[in-house]
């Protein structure tokens, strides 16, 4: 890409914040960074990792204690308030206490930087105002009191009126956290939407490392106050993923990208075959017990898995004997008895 | 993708509630006139209503007395009342949309006191009874010095105020920050008292008592003016204060910058807060509770809407306590401040319970 499509930039950013007196306490140094056009990154971090600070400094909440940030060659620091409006518009995490302004209303301020002096609404901000209801899905919305909405949809207002401010880039705080999973979701491909179609650069934090990794072009991971930067696919086949996440008892899964509780490693096998669905779920129910699920040059216990009109049926066998299942539950019990007391002891089992 | 055509041909509807706003403005505004016109026509001193309404439209009555009762007192007192209902609803208004707090009101945050402050500065240093009580009725720019020491007074107290809030988040804690600091401020003030002459005192705590009589000529003329100036502010301030409903964060992010916005409001609120309690004395519960009427009354949170509606509402009930004062067929005339909230209370009462919205709109 070119530098063309740049929309921000920042070069030598030290972010943090300064202490009453001389003293200021640095959370962040970056070297350089860089915004395009439609594109969406994900900013994640652990917590107390610069998240919010990042995004603060960015959206000019707060100034830099170092270096300059500029949008399109300008530095912000130059721009008025008014001018940064249009180039830059928020969604924080600020909770907004105002019940009885209506959605329209509340959309209706993001026009404030365009408006004149007693902030009437012309024509063309009515416009705005509707397709930022309609392309956020709040349309419906738009006589409601913010007081009576679900958070999933406040969220959504919150961001029609950020897209009523008609800035290039938008900045997320954590534009996902009090969501459901399905809000959550509709939050992602709702943005990806705007970096797509709309052609914005949106820059979201976020703590939903799964979805993030799936929507956004590009992530920003944020540790030991330094920002690596790159596409979700090289950061974790580089490492950097999981080096950023490290922690006791935590497991970065780099097939699926996504972190696990680390279980301890299995202190048996057992040889397994059959329906690829119900083996998968017993092998989850299995590693929590430390039993693997090996291939087919197994041990002395084995488990075929299957399926037939009645459902799914998983057939054990053992040296003592063998036994049939309805459940990964009673599948899982008889494997634990009859390996913690192999030979004669087993043969009471269910024998041919 | 371009904007697609929304926009009907004709915008009617600004936010589905248009013509409720502009039937309550009207009705209010009829109310208003309404009690004016009562408040102008009642009083100890029977005039009949002919002659009333003589006087209002030619200056000439049967009875020169009559002409001065309606002319020197009750008008100005009137007019004293839809002033002071505009200035302190209107102040209070802004006070809750700034701190974002349900408590906020000239009063409560003490910048009545601060007002206070001012007009004993004024009284209390004066060469003597004389001159002070010169300065409260006689001298013609007398009103300007008084008015603008209290304002500066009210300035003074919004300002450590402002200085505090921007610490304290808690609604609860704010409030009792506010007490203390009136409570502070009067402290002072009885500390200048209890060393100042009987003769200064007397004209000082009959000022404390607050009245909407007594505001003629040029008073009223700088009361007038004061006001006006301090409303418009306020009214060019509507779109800042709207900001300011998403929180400072977010005024921020569409360009309105905090400062600014603190500053002009605290310029209208001092002027306004100010001048009337200069004059009127300290009165309370109006800033408060009128706010809190209009709110629920016009279902709004716009300020363009809510402004007009504090004057409106603010003036009507300022001159409906005012009726109440003068108790008709008794020659007693009540402290404004007691009727204030004798009155007010039980509304703000009934307002919270019956619509249940106060807590949404903070």
């Amino acid at each position: 890409m070119s530098a063309a499509s740049s929309v921000l930039s920042a070069e030598n950013l030290v972010a943090g914040y300064k202490r009453k007196g001389a003293g200021r306490s640095e959370i962040l140094r970056i070297p350089a960074l860089t915004i395009r056009k439609g594109e969406l990154i994900g900013l994640l971090g652990a917590n107390g990792s610069g998240k919010s600070t990042l995004i603060k400094t960015l959206g000019c909440l707060q100034p830099p204690l170092d270096g300059e940030i500029s949008m399109g060659g300008v530095p912000l620091a130059q721009l008025s308030p008014g001018a940064l409006a249009r180039r830059l518009s928020l969604v924080l995490t600020d909770r907004v206490s105002t019940g009885n302004l209506s959605v329209y209303e509340v959309v209706a301020l993001g026009r404030i930087p365009y408006t004149d002096w007693l902030g009437r609404l012309t024509r063309d901000d009515e416009a705005v105002i509707g397709h930022s209801l309609e392309i956020t899905g709040a349309g419906s919305l738009k006589s409601r009191k913010l007081g009576s909405l679900s958070d999933g949809e406040r969220q959504k207002v919150m961001l029609a009126r950020a897209l009523a401010q008609r800035t290039e880039l938008i900045i997320l705080d954590e534009p996902t956290a009090h969501l459901d999973l399905p809000h959550r979701i509709g939050m992602m491909q709702l943005l990806r939407r705007l970096a797509r179609e709309e052609n914005k650069a949106v820059l979201l934090s976020s703590h939903e490392l799964e979805l993030t990794l799936q929507a956004a072009d590009k992530l920003w991971l944020l540790a030991d106050g330094g920002l690596t930067a790159g596409t979700p696919e090289d950061l974790v086949l580089n490492g950097a993923f999981r080096n950023i996440f490290r922690q006791e008892g935590v497991r970065f899964d780099r097939m699926s990208g996504s972190f696990a509780m680390d279980l301890p490693s299995p202190r048996m096998q057992i040889f397994a075959a059959g329906e690829a669905v119900a083996l998968h779920w017993l092998g989850k129910a299995l590693a929590r017990e430390g039993i693997g699920l090996a291939g087919p040059a197994g041990g002395d216990f084995s488990v075929t898995a299957g399926t037939d009109a009645e459902g799914y049926f998983f057939k054990g066998s053992s040296p003592g004997g063998a036994a049939e299942f309805r459940s990964v539950e009673a599948a899982v019990a008889w494997l634990l008895r009859v390996s913690a007391s192999p030979g004669p002891s087993a043969g009471g089992l269910g024998n041919g | 993708m371009g904007v697609p055509q929304l926009a009907p041909a004709r915008v009617r509807k600004r936010y589905g509630n248009a013509g409720w706003t502009g039937g309550l403005m009207f009705v209010l505004f009829l109310a208003c006139t309404v009690v004016f016109f009562a408040d102008v026509l009642l009083g100890p001193v029977e005039v009949p209503f002919r002659q009333v309404i003589r006087i209002l439209a030619t200056g000439e009555a049967d009875t020169p007395a009559w002409v001065y009762i309606v002319e020197k007192i009750r008008l100005p007192k009137a007019v004293t009342a839809v002033l002071a209902g505009c200035a302190l609803s209107v102040s209070g208004l802004q006070m809750q949309t700034l701190f974002r707090n349900p408590l906020a009101g000239p009063a409560e945050l003490g910048i009545t006191a601060g007002a206070g402050l001012g007009v004993a500065a004024v009284m209390l240093t004066s060469g003597g009874a004389v001159h002070a009580y010169a300065i409260r009725q006689l001298a013609p720019d007398g009103g300007w010095l008084i008015a603008g020491m209290a304002s500066l007074g009210s300035a003074l107290v919004l300002m450590v105020v402002v200085l505090i809030a921007g610490r304290v988040r808690d609604h609860v804690v704010m409030l009792i920050v506010g007490v203390m600091i009136g409570t502070l401020t009067i402290s002072v003030i009885s500390l200048w008292q209890y060393f100042s002459r009987p003769e200064q005192l007397q004209e000082f705590i009959f000022w404390t008592f607050g009245s909407l009589g007594g505001v003629t000529g040029t008073q009223l003329h700088v009361l007038s003016a004061i006001t006006l100036a301090g409303l418009c502010v306020a009214f060019a301030s509507s779109k800042l204060l709207n900001a300011l409903l998403l929180g400072e964060h977010y005024a921020q992010t569409m360009g309105i910058s905090a400062g600014r916005a603190r500053t002009i409001i605290l310029l209208s609120t001092s002027l306004l807060t100010g001048s009337v309690t200069a004059f009127c004395g300290p009165i309370g519960f109006i800033g408060i509770a009128v706010p809190h009427i209009v709110r629920s009354l016009f279902d709004s949170a716009d300020h363009k809407v809510l402004i007009p509606g504090c004057c409106l509402t603010g003036s009507l009930l300022m001159l409906v306590c005012d009726l109440v004062t003068q108790l008709p067929g008794s020659d007693s005339v009540l402290p404004v401040n007691v009727v204030t909230s004798l009155l007010g209370a039980p509304v703000v009462i009934w307002v919270i319970m019956s619509h249940n919205n106060l807590r949404s709109s903070f």
